[in-house]
């Protein structure tokens, strides 16, 4: 798994099976080759299930979809260069993985195409905001944008690949295009689940049994045809309510486990046109609505009496989510004051939506829109299809297939922190926010109170430090101000505070990924080697902060268990690494490390992340106002602490940096470190670098 | 055991305490550490106020608790904490969901990082918060079940049930150890036995622990 000098490669993870189908649509010799090598990969690749790694040669125009199975994919590419040396005019595939949290698509700020296809991994559900709502927003919330637009330097790290790739576009049939109106009596998932359908059984085998003939054959509201065995949807839920008194759930509840068996298909409006709802509109079981005439026997009753607790604690269990579901599936104009409420707090836990402002988040619930789809290999839109929405996956995922190799360098680096993605790779019409005019793929801007700033999406927020310490990172926020976590507030964070902590986990994981790209372990020891050596220079520099994100990084289980790797350290660089090691031990209140960082001289990055906690713990323990009187001690603490930070600022830096030979390319890495993030995805591929010894 | 005040205790017990950012993670620790401890003490706390002495079956025993409060969003620090750690209280808000959703990937890390027998101890918090209820009682409680773990719903406001989260804990480390299970010479097992009179070695904390009041 060597890396050749263009320096791109992928990885690709996988679990389970694959049908891997190539398609080529050019025979130039350099790219059969490329392909025949490909090839001898994807078959090792699919009867081994195990890694595939192709390497990228100077030119590639085949194009690879992976049809079916389930599978998760990692990209990695290792330099940010690759699409300026090399002429890649065609395209390569990539595929990855989005998880639960992530959000896609990205061209909300101008209406490009799409850059990638969107299909459905598993089930999935989404939401969606639509472009037209969100410019709307977008208008009612200008003055921010353009000021940060003029603030803001963001240099978009990504070289302009925008898809000179279309002739290869694959002939696949569009089987699905996402419907505006989402039709809210539709089942979410292909077949009911297991629980649901069971906890349907047991209520119907009971219903039946019912002396009040709740559910009975009755004429429709035309009056011309008979709906079987059916029930108005108060009766039910009267008859639900009745049947578990115990459970002492509200009407509003109740009505969302019904709603929650509609959603899965178990029960259905007999027209198909109605979400569930508490009023006369007739409901009938999936059974009935198939003609099944079977009675219960006594054996099903006793059988539903004894499973009907389990069943009605699933479906409690299910009916606040499909309340909100119900709610997000009901047209915009049709929601109440309270569904909006409900909508905007569900919106608050909502990760992709952390750093946006209360006000745009209260708009956001009037806009967004559930969708659900129960197939797998749905195709949500293709790449070049103009950008209309953006989703946030609440559950499933998705594949994202694109062309260009820009494009995955980005999906990349967001997807690993879990929420990204656009994937877009076309020119902005904000091209005056990217430096150089670069054409820029940032995705999503976010607007915080009326300073705070905080650009969304991995992509941008790395480019905010294109190049630059820390410091600089005031373009974007005059005013940087840590505001005090308390039961109101605790979703409101600063820019600064947040891109800087982005800052610190991504080297972290960039250690660690970059030791565990290397399969050979003479390679892996030296960059090991390496790693420890910055890690020296961070504390020869007093960067105190990356000092603890390497080390911590290098601890990190994925790493810490290669003892092949271990072993073969050189023994200066076993003592460099136990020395530093010993400052992030967080005994004694990280004793070590307060010891050694009162001893260093201005200019210091400090350990934030510790700052953070020692103000936590004096607001959190100590009340502010004690008998009608400010508690003058506390504010002392507060001051001193901060009066650390302050002197860690006091003086500049000075420092006489060699000059690389081809700093350019050394800055854009920096500034835009590809790292993974998933622990278990790292975990995996360190067990399979050197196996555990059994 | 030995009689020389309120310092002398048997065992050191390690604690962690996890949660999602807001869960109130900080006060219930609070509410335990000062609810009998130094009652004299005025109105400020230090950073590190988390050691208490309680007496489990007539031995005294020193909880030493390490709170992860304001680093939640740097999952690799909070990771650190994890070694060594006898006890873990895992919290969340029963007010947010979310902070429950989460649940799950705190205790991956938590049987992660910390030895098979570390007793994990799951606390909703903000009981006194009835009517914002987001969690009911019946599905942490089963989660608790399912996953092994010892539940209860507390309120660090009212100090409903903190001890007894608290206290419960160091109940089942004890029984740990005299079952066997836990080895308290290991570093790794949280749990130290200090001889009557000599000083604790373990490289974690040391005798010289002072009492967690500044004034």
């Amino acid at each position: 798994l060597n890396q050749n000098d263009s320096g791109s490669s992928w990885y690709i993870v996988l679990g389970g099976s694959l049908e891997v189908r190539l398609i080529t649509t050019n025979t130039q010799t350099t790219q059969t080759n490329t392909i025949e090598k490909a090839s001898v990969y994807l078959k090792r690749y699919a009867s081994s299930r195990d890694d595939i790694f192709l390497n990228q040669n100077d030119s590639g125009s085949s194009w690879y979809i992976v049809l079916g199975g389930s599978l998760e994919v990692r990209l990695i590419t290792t330099n940010t260069q690759t699409t300026q040396t090399n002429t890649i005019e065609k395209t390569i595939i990539t595929l990855t993985y989005l998880g639960v949290g992530a959000t896609f698509t990205e061209t909300l700020l101008g209406d490009l195409p799409r850059g990638a296809h969107i299909i459905t991994k598993t089930t999935c559900e989404l939401l969606r905001i639509q472009y037209r709502d969100f410019v709307e927003i977008k208008e009612r919330n200008k003055d921010v944008i353009s000021e940060l637009q003029m603030n803001t330097k963001i240099k978009n790290g990504f070289e302009p690949t925008i898809s000179k790739s279309s002739p290869s576009m694959p002939t696949q049939a569009r089987r699905t295009s996402t419907p505006d109106c989402p039709n809210p009596a539709e089942p979410i998932v292909e077949s009911p689940s297991v629980p649901m359908a069971r906890a349907g059984w047991v209520l119907r085998t009971l219903l039946l049994n019912d002396e009040s003939g709740t559910l009975r054959d009755r004429k429709t509201s035309g009056g011309r045809t008979i709906a079987r065995r059916c029930a108005s949807g108060s009766e039910l839920v009267d008859w639900l309510m009745s049947l578990a008194p115990s459970l002492a759930v509200s009407r509003q509840i109740t009505t969302g486990m019904w709603q929650a068996l509609l959603e899965e298909g178990v029960i259905y409006h007999v027209n198909g046109e109605q979400a569930f709802r508490d009023k006369c509109i007739l409901y009938n079981f999936w059974q009935d609505k198939e003609g099944s005439s079977s009675q219960a026997t006594a054996q099903d009753i006793a059988e539903a009496e004894e499973h009907l607790e389990e069943a009605l604690l699933a479906l409690a269990r299910r009916a606040p989510d499909a309340i909100l579901r119900y709610i997000l599936r009901k047209q915009p104009l049709d929601r109440t004051s309270e569904d909006l409420e409900q909508i905007y707090e569900e919106l608050l836990h909502l990760k992709p939506l952390h750093h946006l402002s209360n006000s745009v988040r209260r708009e956001l619930a009037g806009v967004v829109m559930f969708e659900a789809h129960p197939r797998k290999g749905e195709i949500l839109f293709h790449q070049g299809d103009e950008g209309k929405s953006w989703y946030i996956i609440i559950q499933g995922s998705v594949d994202v297939v694109i062309y260009g190799k820009g494009c995955v360098t980005s999906l990349y680096a967001g997807e690993d922190f879990g929420k990204l993605a656009l994937v877009n790779n076309a020119p902005r019409k904000y091209s005056y926010v990217f430096h150089q005019g670069d054409e820029g793929k940032s995705w999503y801007i976010i607007i915080q109170g009326s300073v705070d700033v905080v650009i969304y999406g991995k992509g941008c927020v790395t480019s905010l430090y294109a190049g630059e310490d820390f410091g600089k990172l005031a373009l974007v926020n005059n005013a940087p101000r840590y505001k005090f976590r308390g039961p109101n507030r605790f979703q409101q964070i600063t820019a600064n505070l947040d891109v800087f902590l982005r800052r610190f986990n991504e080297i972290q994981y960039w250690v660690i990924t970059e030791i565990l790209l290397v399969t050979s372990l003479n390679k892996r020891v030296q960059i090991l080697r390496k790693m420890i050596k910055l890690a020296a220079y961070c504390k020869e520099y007093r960067n105190i902060n990356a000092l603890f994100a390497v080390l911590m990084g290098l601890s990190n289980v994925a790493v810490s268990r290669l003892s092949l790797t271990w072993d073969k350290l050189p023994s200066k660089s076993k003592k460099t690494y136990t020395e530093l090691e010993a400052l992030i031990d967080p005994s004694k209140n990280h004793r070590a490390y307060r010891q050694a960082v009162s001893k260093l001289q201005s200019p210091v990055i400090p350990f934030m992340p510790l700052l953070l906690k020692d103000l936590a713990f004096t607001h959190d323990g100590n009340k502010t106002v004690v008998d009608g009187l400010v508690n003058f001690e506390k504010m002392h603490m507060f001051a001193q602490t901060l009066r650390t930070l302050r002197y860690c600022r006091t003086r500049h830096l000075v420092l006489d940096p060699p000059t690389p030979k081809c700093e350019s390319e050394v800055k854009s890495y920096v500034s835009c470190l590809r790292a993974m993030d998933n622990q278990r995805i790292l975990t995996s591929m360190s067990q399979k670098l050197e196996p555990r010894r059994s | 055991m030995s009689s020389s005040g309120q310092y002398s205790y048997s065992y050191i017990f390690k604690y962690i305490i996890i949660g999602d950012m807001g869960v109130g993670k900080s006060c219930l620790l609070h509410q335990f550490t000062e609810q009998k401890f130094m009652p004299d003490c005025p109105h400020t706390i230090g950073v590190e106020f988390g050691t208490r002495i309680i007496e489990v079956h007539g031995e005294k025993i020193k909880l030493q608790i390490w709170d992860t409060a304001g680093q939640e969003r740097f999952r690799a620090v909070t990771r650190s904490y994890y070694r060594g750690a006898a006890g873990a209280l895992m919290v969340y808000d029963i007010t947010r969901r979310s902070t429950y959703n989460h649940l799950s990937s705190w205790l991956t890390d938590t049987k992660n990082l910390t030895n098979p027998n570390t007793v994990i101890f799951l606390i909703g918090n903000k009981m006194d918060l009835e009517g914002s209820r987001d969690v009911r009682y019946d599905e942490a409680k089963k989660f608790a079940e399912e996953n092994d773990l010892i539940f209860v719903e507390a309120s660090a406001m009212t100090g409903e049930n903190v001890e007894q989260a608290f206290l419960e804990t160091a109940k089942k480390i004890y029984q740990n150890i005299k079952d066997g299970k836990l080895n308290a010479n290991m570093t790794e097992s949280g749990v130290q036995h200090k001889e009557r009179g000599g000083p604790a070695s373990l490289g974690d904390s040391s005798s010289s622990d002072k009492p967690n009041c500044s004034c």
